[in-house]
């Protein structure tokens, strides 16, 4: 019974590295209305990757939340966590969307 | 029977070996993302990379190319809203690889440059030419006014 809990244990226990990050230019504090995030991830089996589109993947999805602004402020933090045999290789993105309203009120 | 068990186990591990070897396997090694434009109507994008044997290389000169390939998708503007991605690749055994870097933006029309032209013009109408230190005798020291021709 002991071996098979310290088995589940081994198996279910996920340790997470960050691989890169980036940061870009922070909006002004008036800019820092609206967070938008996007993630996306492809698993890694026995070391046998399944495609890198992952990465443009969560670029799309984060546009579609800001269609019509800039989005300011990124945090992309790429990361994989690792499982017995298996490990996912996971993109975030989170940034501000800044509308054409809050930068014109900005200005003024 | 033991023997028969490492026999077969070996054999399997030598072709799921082979068979991830005779596959490309990419990795993603690094990822950055710029400040994405509004305007998003043009993309651009480029690509570089570098051919290796074991892993042997002795220069990391290849991503600049990157730059270059943007600017002359994008002459009249600015590249914003970079994603940049590079990636490694495995080939057959792992004793060729590939890394690749792939870059893909936005051309946006270059809005400081027709600022700065619109204000130029505006400035060239509303004030005569300067005039230089030097003292000459035939330049009138009052106010002038300027006639329209």
């Amino acid at each position: 019974m002991s071996k098979l809990i310290f088995l589940a244990t081994w198996l279910l226990a996920g340790c997470v590295t960050v691989d890169s990050i980036s940061v870009s230019q922070v909006p002004a504090q008036d800019a820092r209305k609206k967070i938008v995030k996007a993630s996306a991830s492809r698993p890694v089996i026995l070391l046998i990757p399944f495609g890198t589109s992952f990465v443009e993947e969560a670029r799309k999805d984060l546009q579609a939340q800001c269609p019509n602004g800039d989005i300011e402020g990124l945090v992309s933090k790429q990361e994989s966590v690792a499982y017995p045999f298996v490990s996912i290789s996971r993109l975030n993105l989170r940034g501000y969307c800044v509308e054409k309203d809050s930068k014109s009120s900005k200005a003024t | 029977m033991r023997l028969q068990f490492n026999s077969r186990l070996f054999h399997l591990l030598a072709t799921m070996w082979l068979g991830f070897g005779g596959v490309a396997c990419s990795y993603v090694n690094a990822v950055s993302q710029t400040n994405i434009p509004r305007q998003r109507h043009k993309i651009v994008r480029a690509h570089t990379s570098r051919f290796m044997v074991l892993g042997f290389n002795f220069d990391n000169d290849y991503p600049y190319p990157l730059i270059n390939q943007l600017k002359s998708q994008c002459a009249n503007g600015q590249v914003r809203g970079l994603l940049t991605k590079d990636i490694t690749t495995l080939y057959f055994l792992m004793f060729f690889w590939s890394r690749e870097q792939f870059a893909e933006g936005y051309c946006v029309a270059d809005q400081s440059a027709k600022v700065a032209s619109e204000e130029r013009s505006e400035s060239t109408n509303a004030m005569p030419l300067a005039q230089d230190n030097t003292e000459r005798d035939d330049v009138p020291t009052e106010d002038v006014e300027i006639l329209e021709p």
